[in-house]
């Protein structure tokens, strides 16, 4: 770990007079290391040079540097695979948060307005993440599906946050050219065991927020492959309020709050923040594994004509499903209903369940 | 209507900066970027699309910089913002037309370089959440410390930092003292810095930056070495991944 990281509040008095060109030749040997054949483009990452990180009484070992989700570095997060300390077996991701940075002693003494600011962000970020691991504790149906954060807070003695996953062993992200190799019964299995994950969340009140193909996982069990929902750090609970949820940003873009965004300019004080957000993304996501149109969602438009699916939606052109493949065109029928614009005219997960005709305890 | 079938991708306004050490130890990465930047709006679309990414609207400008304490004249070269692809050629000339010398007394006025660079007319389209306003350092040195020289005035009406409280202050979105650019989006901004983390045993002031700024990465480069080790397509595939 960099002295950086150990002692933030330190001021960090340095020494620089004495640098001169000859010191800039003690890293030849460094540039002969860093062209050594089959060197990723990334080993340079500053990041790499830590070898644990320490949140609370907790020491997490390092193991390798994982990126973001589809493996090389995200925007917002750094991620590894690490240990936990004394337990060398039990495998674990931390990821460590690039947004929001707590202020060092230094900032704080030279800055203290802004340091406010940079706190209460700190406090906002935490509150919303500690509030989706309090209601995800909750063990209903479907609950299994999900790989739940096991720890988070800031880490000991520096300026950023860390989380930490389990790690699922096995598991592989879902691709539509693995699913439609399955016969029916298996892609029903599958997608029934993702709308149980989900289904769950909003039961407890807690919108993924960023519902994507790279976030469902598919896991082998004696029963055939099933789904895994992971990654809940864009998530939210029903009642956060926009200014909670405005750092998550743009993963969020759905086209109502795309409206509202166009309408004023800005971030809205108001914002449609239900599980109506989460049905639209599953809708895509559910077209981009099940429908016969290609691994992206694709649509039928001028050539002229750019955009995600939420801009699509917008200029009144919708995905094609067509048939799924799970046994149900009323299922089918309801997935293109998730496009809707206005969210109170998508489906709940329970409509979706029942259209599989799978009866869950309420 | 001629229609046919389209892929979904989440497209990007993006305004990248770079901002460089035109020192003369850095003129074997200046040499390997002039011979690859007249591609860069390609090289960053195919990238993107490898990532299932898109670029909605793309420009990129320059900001050159060598050592205010050596000659004040020559201590930074600004250019404005191009859209590529159709002024690629006037961006490219830019590049081509840089020249490197000075600086043999590292540390070099990259500090007051950033600043320059955020300060940066960047493109503020509202109803747009996926613009991105980047910045890139490239240089091979430590930064002298903020305060002790001024930026000339040609090349800002305002005071400029002082220090790196007051720098990290226009990172986090608080307007310096008579800027002309416009703030960076909180949601938009992204620093990427290829710098050396230190030098001497002594941490740089770009690493200090790395740990404690938002949205901010370092790929470490070794020092004094003109950044030989750093090739066209890390830096494209840095550009794409911290984008996201």
């Amino acid at each position: 770990m960099s002295d950086a990281a150990e002692k933030p509040s330190q001021g960090r008095a340095r020494d620089r007079s004495m640098r001169s060109v000859e010191d800039r030749a003690s890293k030849a040997e460094s540039e002969q290391q860093s062209r050594e054949p089959g060197r990723s483009v990334f080993d340079r990452f500053r990041d790499l040079k830590r070898d644990r990180i320490q949140l609370g009484s907790v020491t997490y070992r390092l193991r390798r540097h994982v990126g973001g989700q589809s493996g090389e570095r995200a925007g917002k997060n750094e991620t590894f695979e690490a240990t936990r300390d004394g337990d060398d077996a039990q495998v674990v991701f931390v990821k460590r948060f690039r947004r929001p940075k707590f202020p060092t002693e230094q900032f704080e003494s030279e800055s203290p307005h802004d340091a406010s600011t940079a706190r209460a962000s700190c406090d906002t970020f935490e509150r919303r993440h500690k509030a989706v691991m309090g209601r995800l504790a909750d063990d209903g149906v479907g609950a299994g599906a999900l790989i739940k954060p096991i720890d988070f807070g800031r880490e000991a003695g520096g300026v950023s946050f860390v989380k930490v996953y389990p790690f699922v062993a096995d598991a592989k992200v879902a691709t539509h050219v693995e699913l439609r190799r399955w016969d029916q019964a298996t892609r029903r299995r599958f997608v029934v065991t993702l709308l149980l994950a989900v289904r769950q969340l909003h039961r407890v009140g807690v919108v993924h927020g960023d519902l994507k193909t790279d976030n469902i996982l598919v896991v082998e069990r004696p029963i055939g492959p099933v789904a895994r929902l992971v990654d809940f750090d864009d998530a939210y609970t029903t009642d956060a309020s926009p200014t909670d949820v405005r750092d998550i940003g743009v993963t969020i873009l759905t086209p109502e709050i795309q409206v509202m965004v166009g309408a004023a300019g800005s971030w809205p004080e108001q914002l449609p923040l239900g599980t109506g957000c989460d049905m639209f993304q599953l809708g895509v996501v559910l077209h981009q594994l099940l429908s016969t149109s290609g691994g992206l969602p694709s649509y039928e438009t001028a050539d002229d004509f750019e955009g995600d699916a939420a801009d699509a939606v917008l200029k009144g052109i919708r995905l094609e499903y067509g048939d799924l493949g799970v046994g149900s065109p009323h299922f089918s029928w309801l997935c293109r209903k998730t496009l809707e614009v206005r969210p109170e005219h998508r489906p709940s997960i329970e409509q979706l369940l029942s259209a599989l005709a799978v009866k869950v305890p309420s | 209507m001629n229609v046919r079938l389209r892929q979904v991708l989440p497209l990007y306004p993006m305004d990248v900066v770079f901002v460089i050490d035109a020192t003369e130890s850095m003129a074997p990465f200046i040499d390997e970027v002039k011979g690859r930047v007249r591609a860069f709006e390609n090289d960053l679309r195919s990238e993107m699309e490898q990532q299932s990414k898109g670029i909605k609207a793309l420009r990129a400008r320059l900001v050159a910089f060598r050592d205010i304490n050596d000659d004040p004249a020559t201590s930074f070269e600004v250019t404005r913002f191009f859209s590529l692809p159709d002024e690629q050629s006037d961006f490219a000339g830019a590049f081509e037309r840089l020249e490197t010398f000075g600086g043999a007394d590292e540390p070099e006025s990259g500090l007051e370089a950033l600043y320059l660079a955020m300060q940066s007319p960047w493109v503020r389209e509202p109803r747009d959440l996926k613009r991105r306003h980047i910045i890139m350092v490239f240089t091979d040195a430590d930064a002298h410390e903020l305060g002790a020289a001024t930026i000339p005035r040609n090349f800002t009406q305002g005071v400029g930092p002082k220090s790196m409280t007051d720098l990290r202050r226009y990172w986090d979105g608080r307007r310096a003292s008579g800027s002309t650019g416009r703030e960076m989006d909180d949601w938009a901004k992204r620093l990427v810095l290829f710098a050396p983390d230190q030098i001497a045993g002594v941490e740089t002031r770009w690493s200090q930056l790395a740990e404690d700024w938002e949205h901010t990465l370092q790929m470490i480069t070794p020092a004094g070495y003109g950044m030989r080790d750093t090739d066209w397509e890390e830096i494209i595939r840095t550009l794409v991944a911290t984008s996201g």
